[in-house]
């Protein structure tokens, strides 16, 4: 009587069940099934078909204002291992079979800013089912039914476990996690990304990074930079001193695939290299991979890195400012529309120009006849909208913009009127846009896709303006112009799928296809001379060229024995260009063995394929550099790598992995010898060579990532060649960034909630150099005496032991932090190249003389640097 | 300017590393001296080939602490293929205070031959001790200047009071190129001699060669290498862009003072001036002056030079890897000034 008291109460106070078309109206807390059913037949006319013991003892609970029927069973039926079906007026009910195994999945984000967690470890109630959220924070993760509880664990975050529950069915469950201001201090936390990298897949060789590892990881100049962070992990090579160079595994820096949110980023420096384009502001996290690549990635030999942008907070408007010494950074990001939707605004420029301008101008104003002036700035801008329709469904918008600048203009005059005057302007850009969109739904607990569309954009563009004139009459009368116009860029158009599949406990799979539209443009060159009387276009070219490509992959996660799991894929490519299709099959396969819960030994194969690569006439970035395709005269690139590595977790703190590789390049492409000596104006293709490589070697890191005291010590052992038809006599040689030993080691102490500090010590094998020691005598054709250097090997020459201390320190404040860095904090000058000089020497009456001598070319002293970031 | 182009190049590359600095040392790469031949073959004119020894950069500087001359080589000249001249040795004489490895030396010459347009020569010399060095290369025909055309500009006072005043010369030098061979330039300018007559008559003047508004000279320089590099001096040039075209180079003579007294006491005054030379160059004689400019002024020359780049040898047509055998064949103009100087 009382049960039906409260039913009634329920479905009057509701206006009772009201049935509309296939929408109802029901209001029912904790009732017997039986009572709902009933009530609901009784008022709709629909017919309820079950056992008659199929719903004792079951109660339910429902709240649904005219909602689709579905929507309403589906709700009262969750977690009740019941399933319906529909035929015509008949719900037909039974009891679901026996489900070994339901999916959990969700999305895990921080609490506050509601950014996904990109690499959270989500683990069962048997502490040995596990998984880890992809770059939208959502995971995926099928147990076996029964009680069951997860947990979710992620450094620099509280830990957080679901109270149990019975899993019957598939379900849903959304974490955000708490930041942990004492940073482990006080709760332990014995699981991070890169631990589950290292244990818990078959990947060798990937690494994620997080923004605040960046961020403690001194840097020259306090500029906080992803690449020059990845530059102390074993086996990847920075290059020239100072610069963010990534060379890994002995490959080029065009072999690594750099990508923003998914999408290639071609130019990814500044200042020639000096700082990379990732403004650190921007990002959240870094997927990094060195080894054993996912079948989604190909492209590059040599390493694949997708940095992560931020979406932007959903609660709360957060933002900062950042002052350092060489350039400024501000970033704004919060909700709109209610928190569903969100921005992340960030921009960075250098200063340099605020300081070359006024003082050129005040040089300046000091002569007369001479007058020169030189501006140069880079600007970053990320601007991204995200849109939550639902919990399954999420749309982003994402822009960059990347420049540099450089302006030089030098004019000659002549100071009273008389004479002659020239004058030369200099103007080049070059630089990135990426623009993108995308979707990403969850279609079922087991399912997750997304769509993207993006265009992006590498150009360079150099304009110089040469005049020369004479005054006639104190007025300057124009001889001759000369004017050049040189361009060269990418444009790239792409679509793209990629989906996120756990069709069983023990299997993830991931597959997709993307299409893109390459046009290359590797040189626009006009040249135009101009007198008093004609004009001759003396130079014009122009090569472009349009290429289609199309990818086509899947692979996934396999466990099929307790302690095996087995990452397997295939990417297939064809690059259709001038008529000519190149297709390529690139298997990966790596396979990990638990011996125990500490220790798990891995082999891994995989191939990668190029059909872009980069001309750069230097180690540094220029605007010279051209990207370029392969085309219907060259083959692609190829590596084909094996690796292997062994990974042991010693105590609660520690993980120690050794890797060994070894790798074959084929169809490299190179500048062939003297290919300075054809015309500016030459097709590129005529300058090359084609060759093949190899790299071999071992990378050892012992890592501690708990705690106040984190960091790692790294070691490395490379072997790098390489091998062209029409270089260095077709004869084989180290490759430039041959770094044969290479220490890292990196500390970060948290000393305070206030104080942290971090130390980064690099001890490496020099770079390789050619250095030409024989001279021949000058024939004195050219117009000046030179030293005549004769030909040598290439590489034939290791630089000194390289080494260097940098030095940061942290502060937090109430609105912001100080950050100090002392780069090279012991002042060791290392030797970047050899020059040959003069000397002076004494004869034996002490007349002095000059000798010619090899020198040392040592760079970068001690640099110390501060900035101050404010965050409101 | 070209300082202050330098300047910025180096303070872009290095300024903003703050400070560099260098240290003497002896790199440990192994390397031996090997035979180097040198010789330019010059249509009409008499044939010289140096044969010298290559060195170590630190083993000092030739000529003050070492003799680099090879004198006991065996040296043949072919001619078209036909049957070989053995060269010897003759000392020549050019001394140079500044450069004391161009001292007296001691080279190998042709008796009998004088290079013509279209000759195929090849040299080959052994040397005991530095093994052998062998190069060929044709002797280019001749392109002719077409015509001249002067404009005086800018006559303005003197700086010295000898000499009345100044003036700057415009010239328009035209030669057609041949479409049906590919043709290397170079463009030198030559003062014939000073003139001293009886009873006063002189002709003698001063004037700067200006090739900076051709642009042909720098049709090697890549729009970045016309920020930062040095193109002065160079008046090289291929036919790339104007081929089988006539084309006016543009050429300056530059404060052109000219100290011409008594011309009626000597008749020969009237025709003093300057030779116009242009002569049509062997590609490797190219090719070697380009890569000189490469090494020394060039991008990537440059940025090898500090470890930047690669490094930019010197480009060598004989087989040993040094030296340069090269063939010109000369053009000349002669400009008299004396009657081009304003009234």
């Amino acid at each position: 009587m009382k049960r039906m008291t409260s039913l009634a109460l329920s479905l009057l106070a509701a206006g009772a069940v009201t049935l509309c078309a296939r929408n109802v109206t029901v209001h029912a807390h904790n009732l017997p099934a039986t009572e709902v059913f009933e009530e609901i037949m009784t008022r709709s006319g629909l017919n309820f078909v079950y056992p008659s013991t199929l719903l004792k003892g079951l109660r339910v609970s429902v709240d649904a204002d005219n909602r689709p029927l579905e929507d309403v069973l589906d709700e009262m039926f969750r977690d009740t291992g019941i399933v319906y079906r529909m035929r015509g007026d008949n719900i037909i009910l039974s009891r679901r079979k026996a489900a070994e195994n339901a999916t959990v999945s969700g999305f895990v984000r921080e609490e506050g800013s509601e950014e996904p967690l990109v690499g959270v470890i989500v683990t069962g109630a048997d502490g040995k089912s596990r998984t880890a959220t992809n770059s939208m924070g959502f995971y995926s993760l099928t147990l076996p039914c029964g009680s069951q509880s997860l947990s979710f664990s992620y450094m620099g975050y509280e830990p957080q476990s679901t109270r149990p529950f019975t899993l019957t069915v598939n379900r849903n469950v959304d974490v955000n996690l708490i930041p942990s201001a004492t940073k482990l201090s006080e709760v332990e936390v014995l699981a991070s990304p890169n631990r589950n990298l290292s244990m818990s897949t078959p990947s060798i060789g990937s690494l994620k990074v997080s923004k605040s590892a960046i961020v403690s990881t001194p840097v020259i100049f306090g500029e906080s930079d992803v690449i020059k962070t990845l530059q102390l992990e074993p086996g990847v090579s920075a290059g020239i001193e100072g610069t963010a160079g990534m060379y890994v595994h002995g490959g080029n820096t065009d072999e690594n695939l750099y990508m923003l949110d998914n999408i290639p980023l071609y130019q990814v420096n500044h200042l020639g290299g000096l700082f990379s384009a990732f403004n650190v502001e921007a990002l959240r996290n870094v997927d990094f991979y060195k080894s054993s690549f996912p079948a989604r990635y190909d492209g590059r030999l040599s390493s694949f890195m997708d940095v992560n942008t931020k979406d932007g907070s959903m609660k709360e408007r957060h933002g900062s400012l950042r002052l350092g010494l060489t350039s400024g950074a501000f970033n704004i990001d919060g909700p709109l529309n209610n928190g569903k939707t969100t921005y992340s605004v960030a921009l960075r420029r250098s200063w340099y120009d605020v300081l070359t301008i006024p003082t050129f101008a005040i040089v300046n104003s000091l002569r007369n006849d001479d007058h020169f002036s030189v501006g140069y700035a880079f600007t970053d801008l990320n601007a991204k909208l995200t849109h939550r329709f639902s919990e399954r469904s999420k749309a982003y918008a994402m822009v960059y913009y990347g420049e540099d600048y450089l302006k030089v203009t030098n004019k000659h005059d002549d100071e009273d009127k008389q004479s002659d005057y020239d004058e030369e302007k200099h103007r080049l850009r070059w630089g990135n846009i990426v623009a993108s969109m995308g979707w990403n739904y969850v279609f079922t607990p087991n399912l997750f896709g997304e769509v993207t569309g993006a265009y992006t954009r590498y150009y360079s563009s150099m304009v110089s303006d040469k005049d020369y004139g004479v005054y006639h009459d104190s007025k300057p009368v124009m001889q001759t112009r000369d004017n050049t116009r040189t361009e060269n860029n990418i444009n790239d158009w792409i679509i793209k799928t990629d989906f996120d599949w756990r069709p069983y406990r023990s299997h993830n799979i991931r597959f997709g296809a993307g299409f893109t539209r390459h046009s290359f443009l590797p040189a626009r060159t006009r040249r135009t001379l101009q007198d008093a009387s004609t004009t001759i276009t003396a130079r014009e070219l122009i090569t472009s060229y349009h290429a289609n490509e199309f990818n086509l992959y899947g692979g996934g996660d396999w466990q099929p024995a307790g302690p095996l799991r087995i990452n397997y894929g295939l990417h297939f490519s064809l690059f259709d260009i001038e008529g000519k299709k190149h297709t390529n099959l690139s298997p990966r396969l790596s396979a990990a063995w638990s011996v125990n819960d500490n220790m798990v030994v891995k082999a891994g194969y995989s191939r990668t394929v190029q059909y872009v690569h980069q001309l750069m006439q230097s180690s540094i970035s220029l605007p010279t550099d051209q990207w370029v395709p392969i085309t219907a005269d060259h083959k692609p690139q190829t590596a084909d790598k094996i690796s292997a590595g062994a990974y042991i977790t010693l105590g609660r703190d520690y993980t120690m992995s050794v890797e060994g590789y070894y790798k074959w390049m084929d169809n490299l492409l190179d500048y062939q010898d003297e290919y300075y000596l054809l015309p500016p104006d030459t097709d590129w293709e005529a300058k090359l060579t084609p060759g093949s490589g190899t790299s071999k070697g071992i990378d050892f890191k012992i890592a501690k990532e708990f705690g106040k005291v984190t960091g790692h010590i790294a070691y490395s052992l490379l072997w790098a060649d390489r091998c062209f038809a029409d270089k260095n006599g077709g004869r084989p040689f180290p490759a430039r960034f041959d770094n044969r030993h290479k220490i890292n080691l990196m500390l970060n102490w948290q000393i305070s909630p206030r104080w942290e500090m971090s130390a980064a010590w690099t001890g490496m094998s020099g770079n390789r150099f050619t250095l030409a020691t024989q001279i021949w005598n000058d024939p004195q054709l050219a117009p000046w005496h030179y030293d005549m250097l004769m030909g040598t090997d290439v590489n034939n020459f290791r630089l000194p032991f390289y080494h260097r201390l940098d030095l940061s320190a942290k502060r937090n404040t109430k609105r912001g932090y100080w950050t100090f860095s002392l780069y090279n904090a012991y002042c060791n000058m290392n030797t970047i190249a050899v020059r040959r000089d003069y000397n002076f020497r004494f004869d034996s009456n002490r007349h002095t003389d000059s000798f010619p001598v090899f020198q040392k070319i040592k760079l970068i002293p001690v640099i110390p640097s501060v900035s101050y970031t404010w965050l409101f | 300017m070209a300082i202050l182009n330098r300047l910025t190049y180096i303070l872009a590359l290095l300024g903003l590393s703050l400070t560099s600095c260098y240290s003497d040392f002896e790199p440990d790469v192994l390397s031996k001296p090997v035979l180097c031949m040198n010789a330019v073959f010059t249509a009409g004119d008499s044939v010289r080939v140096e044969l010298t020894r290559t060195w170590r950069y630190d083993e000092g500087i030739p000529g003050e602490d070492f003799n680099i001359f090879v004198t006991d080589a065996k040296v043949l000249l072919y001619v078209n293929d036909e049957a070989p001249e053995t060269l010897v040795v003759e000392r020549h004489i050019t001394s140079d205070p500044y450069f004391p490895q161009y001292k007296d030396r001691d080279v190998f010459v042709s008796k009998s031959y004088i290079p013509r347009p279209g000759d195929r020569i090849r040299l080959e010399a052994v040397s005991e001790n530095y093994g052998a060095a062998s190069a060929e290369v044709t002797v280019p025909r001749q392109i002719k200047i077409d015509h001249v055309e002067k404009e005086v500009k800018n006559i303005r006072p003197s700086r010295y009071g000898s000499i009345p005043y100044m003036f700057d010369i415009d010239l328009l030098v035209y030669f057609t190129d041949s479409d049906a061979t590919q043709d290397y330039y170079k463009f030198d300018c030559k003062s014939s001699p000073y003139y001293y007559g009886d009873s006063g008559a002189i002709a003698r003047f001063y004037y700067t060669l200006d090739l900076t508004a051709e642009p042909l000279f720098t049709e090697h320089v890549s729009t970045l290498e016309s920020v930062i590099a040095n193109t002065s001096g160079y008046s090289i040039f291929s036919d790339r862009q104007i081929n089988g075209h006539t084309y006016p180079l543009h050429i300056s003579l530059k404060d052109l003072q000219l100290d011409y007294n008594n011309p009626n006491n000597n008749p020969e005054l009237a025709n003093a001036g300057v030779d116009l030379i242009l002569s049509a160059i062997s590609p490797d004689y190219y090719k070697h002056v380009l890569s000189v400019w490469e090494a020394e002024d060039g991008i990537v020359g440059s940025l090898g030079g500090v470890g930047l780049g690669e490094l930019v040898s010197t480009y060598s047509n004989v087989s040993s890897g040094a030296g340069i055998v090269a063939a010109s064949t000369p053009a000349t103009y002669h400009l008299a000034l004396p009657p081009l100087i304003p009234e």
